[in-house]
């Protein structure tokens, strides 16, 4: 099949199965994901794995622009006031996942390389999935500010996290030892310019667009604007062997700091990205393959429990230690399961950096990830409903309004 | 420090980031590739490598025997040399005669002589239908260049040293000896393409070079090269007079002599002659005299020309009986069936077997 049909399939089939899922009160996203598992290879074959290749331009795209929208929750007011507060959590739920995973995978006879690198990617929550379900059920509230804030801070904690484990791995199993401190030194290079240099380029991309977004008004300017600082960006950051997502988080950072009319430009992408999305999701879904449920084994069922028992309990510790509401304390650990986005390139970045490790930690987080993917969703959706935050953005806007 | 100076010095900073990073990225040694000698696995290549060889020259055999023609008179086989239906053959034979070549396929055609000398068994034959098969395409070689050379029930594999004065020619010098390639096997280079053509010279094959060939088919029409081939003496034709005689040819037996001038359209003796004899008036000493020219080609010269001997070329002894001439020796061969011949060619002298 050629790519522009694959695409219209993308979307009728997410627009159906988007539809569908909601009679089962399950997020859109959900139905997303459905939609490409049913289109891909393990199902029906529609969409084949060249064709899910040539399309991951639109997920680079797609996730860019996920990222450029978590970036406004640095805007200076919001850091102030919850700063501290999501930096205790993410540093709590992300610590005790990745000791939980860690701890299991050792327990199971895993090396002490392949339970550090679980444990790092393990940290990860899948920040598109996560936002998607606060969009589509227009959430507002303490949860929802303080759940978009540690994705943020959750996503920079595992990239640091990983890098950091890379580095510790290199220095330990003796790379270096053969090559000095030029080895010592091409370990710790990538995680100092993977956070740096992409923080360095997100700013700078952040500039080019918060100064230009004062002299365009039409929507139509904004919206090309916008798709042509974030494509540059993540085009840029690619060629540079730096960190999209990072870059992604800052460029949206610096925008809404720099900028006053950086509002105008969230709520104009909010308007237009739907169905740029809708292909992420469906990527994203065609992509998972169902046969490495098979393959799980007990390794696999082991990293999706600790896990999820780390992000649990550790959000409801950091939200205690922090002194959160209540209802931020009892749900955040639920809506922070989602899995994907950064863990899957995690998992590449291993394949390229550890071969020899590759095959124990690729097969075990690809097989979680098919299970977050699918319930991941649904946890937010349960999160923000049991706190009454789904819909209170609408509420809210009509109150602006009147 | 103002929101401006603030901004300004971030800016600075990001920039001098990534140009410091860009510059200081460790580069990424390639690991050496280690060569493993594994034997059986060089011998299986090898194996490999020459299958293929020998998959491609039989390719290019198949491939050039469609070009490749038998002519039923003689036996003797000849390529397709230009796409206006020109046949080379390894043989010779009496100009304007009427011949018939086979191909490989099976396809027939009538042919006539157009160019035939004693000087080499070569001639250039002019087919009636030409749309029998397309000529190939000639090459100058390289030296290295692998060559292939083919005959109607075989190849030879071989490779192509440069090129050397041969007894009839420019001629091909290759690695490996041409004992058994038989004239009338042509030479292909790899993309198939004509390099060269085999005749019998001098006792042993020869290779031609396709420039050498070239000179001798454009020769094929001119009135001098018709004359000389037909009755083996050489004519400057403005004045018509006789400047060379070949012993043993039609002329020197019919007593034509260097000096003499043939009285009588010179143009004439170049065309197809419809009798056998023909009667030529010719000037010698201001007398006017008349020679008996015959058209054919006599088998003993077949047989000389075959063993290498040459029209100008002077006997002298048959089985180590001294002859005074070539019709003298004509007549001693006649008797046997075989016998060596002791020849002179300029200074050199050199024997030579004869087969008949």
């Amino acid at each position: 099949m050629n790519e522009l049909a694959s695409l219209g399939l993308i979307l009728l089939f997410a627009l159906l199965l988007g539809h569908l899922v909601k009679y089962v009160r399950v997020p859109e996203v959900t139905g997303y994901i459905f939609a490409g598992i049913t289109l891909g290879p393990s199902v029906l074959g529609w969409l084949s794995h060249e064709n899910v290749r040539t399309l991951s331009v639109f997920s680079e795209v797609a996730l860019g622009l996920i990222l450029f929208s978590i970036g406004s929750v640095f805007e200076g007011s919001r850091v102030r006031a919850l700063g501290w507060p999501v930096l205790r959590v993410a540093l709590c739920e992300t610590g005790i996942a990745a000791m939980l995973v860690a701890g299991a995978a050792l327990a199971l006879g895993q090396t002490w390389q392949v339970a550090l690198l679980l444990g790092a990617i393990a940290m990860e929550t899948g920040a598109a999935s996560t936002l998607m379900v606060m969009r589509e059920y227009d959430s507002a509230g303490p949860l929802t500010d303080t759940l978009t804030g540690v994705i943020a801070v959750n996503n920079i904690l595992c990239l640091i996290a990983f890098s950091t484990a890379a580095t510790v791995i290199n220095l330990g199993t003796g790379v270096t030892a053969t090559r000095g401190w030029a080895g010592i030194y091409e370990s710790v290079f990538p995680l100092v310019w993977q956070l740096a240099g992409s923080a360095a380029l997100g700013y700078l991309v952040g500039l080019l667009l918060a100064g230009w977004a004062s002299r365009v008004t039409a929507h139509g300017e904004i919206l090309i604007l916008l798709a042509g600082c974030v494509l540059l960006c993540v085009g840029a950051a690619m060629l540079m062997e730096l960190s999209a997502l990072v870059a992604s988080l800052a460029v949206g950072a610096t925008m809404v700091n720099l900028s006053s009319r950086s509002r105008r430009l969230f709520g104009a992408l909010g308007q237009t990205d739907p169905p740029l999305y809708a292909i992420f999701f469906v990527i994203a879904g065609a992509d998972l393959n169902l046969s490495l449920l098979k393959s799980m084994g007990a390794v696999g069922l082991a990293y999706v429990a600790a896990r999820a028992c780390g992000k649990v309990f550790g959000a409801r510790l950091g939200a205690h230690i922090s002194a959160l509401p209540l209802e931020v304390r009892r749900y955040l650990g639920t809506s922070l399961l989602a899995h994907a986005g950064l863990a899957v390139g995690l998992t590449l970045a291993v394949s390229r950096r550890f071969p020899d490790l590759a095959p124990a930690v690729v097969t075990v987080v690809l097989s979680a990830v098919v299970v977050y993917e699918i319930f991941g969703p649904l946890g937010v959706r349960i999160a923000l409903q049991a706190t009454g935050e789904s819909g209170r953005l609408v509420e809210s806007r009509e109150l602006n309004l009147d | 420090v103002t929101r401006q100076q603030y901004i300004g010095a971030l800016t600075a900073g990001a920039a001098a980031i990534l140009a410091a990073g860009t510059a200081l990225k460790p580069v990424r040694e390639r690991a050496p590739q280690i060569v493993v000698a594994d034997p059986e696995m060089e011998r299986k290549t090898l194996r490999r490598s020459i299958e293929a060889s020998n998959e491609w020259f039989v390719e290019t055999a198949r491939r050039a025997r469609l070009r490749l023609a038998a002519v039923r008179e003689t036996g003797a086989t000849a390529i397709v040399w230009d796409s206006g239906g020109a046949l080379l053959a390894a043989d010779r034979g009496p100009l304007d005669s009427a011949l018939h070549v086979r191909f490989e396929g099976g396809a027939t055609a009538k042919a006539v002589v157009e160019r035939s000398t004693p000087e080499f068994p070569l001639m250039l034959l002019r087919m009636e239908r030409t749309q029998i098969a397309a000529a190939p395409r000639a090459v100058a070689l390289r030296p290295g260049s692998s060559i292939v050379i083919v005959w109607p029930s075989g190849f030879l594999p071989a490779t192509f040293g440069g090129m050397r004065s041969g007894d009839c020619g420019e001629a091909l010098l290759t690695t490996v000896p041409l004992v058994s390639v038989p004239p009338g096997s042509a030479a292909f280079d790899l993309s198939g393409a004509l390099a060269g053509f085999a005749i019998r010279c001098g006792g042993h094959t020869e290779v031609l070079s396709i420039a050498w060939l070239q000179r001798f088919v454009e020769a094929a029409n001119s009135v001098e090269a018709r004359i000389l081939g037909r009755f083996g003496m050489r004519v400057r034709i403005p004045e018509a007079r006789v400047i060379e005689v070949w012993e043993g040819a039609s002329a020197g037996r019919a007593g034509v002599l260097p000096g003499d001038v043939i009285a009588t359209d010179v143009q004439q003796l170049a065309l197809p002659a419809s009798r056998v004899v023909i009667e030529v008036p010719i000037l010698r000493n201001k007398r006017r005299l008349t020679v008996r020219l015959d058209t054919r080609m006599m088998e003993g010269q077949r047989d000389l020309a075959a063993a290498g001997i040459l029209p100008a070329d002077r006997i002298v002894s048959v089985n180590g009986q001294p002859v005074a001439g070539r019709a003298e020796a004509d007549r001693l061969l006649s008797r046997v069936s075989s016998a060596f011949l002791v020849v002179q060619r300029g200074e050199r002298l050199f024997g030579v077997n004869v087969e008949r």
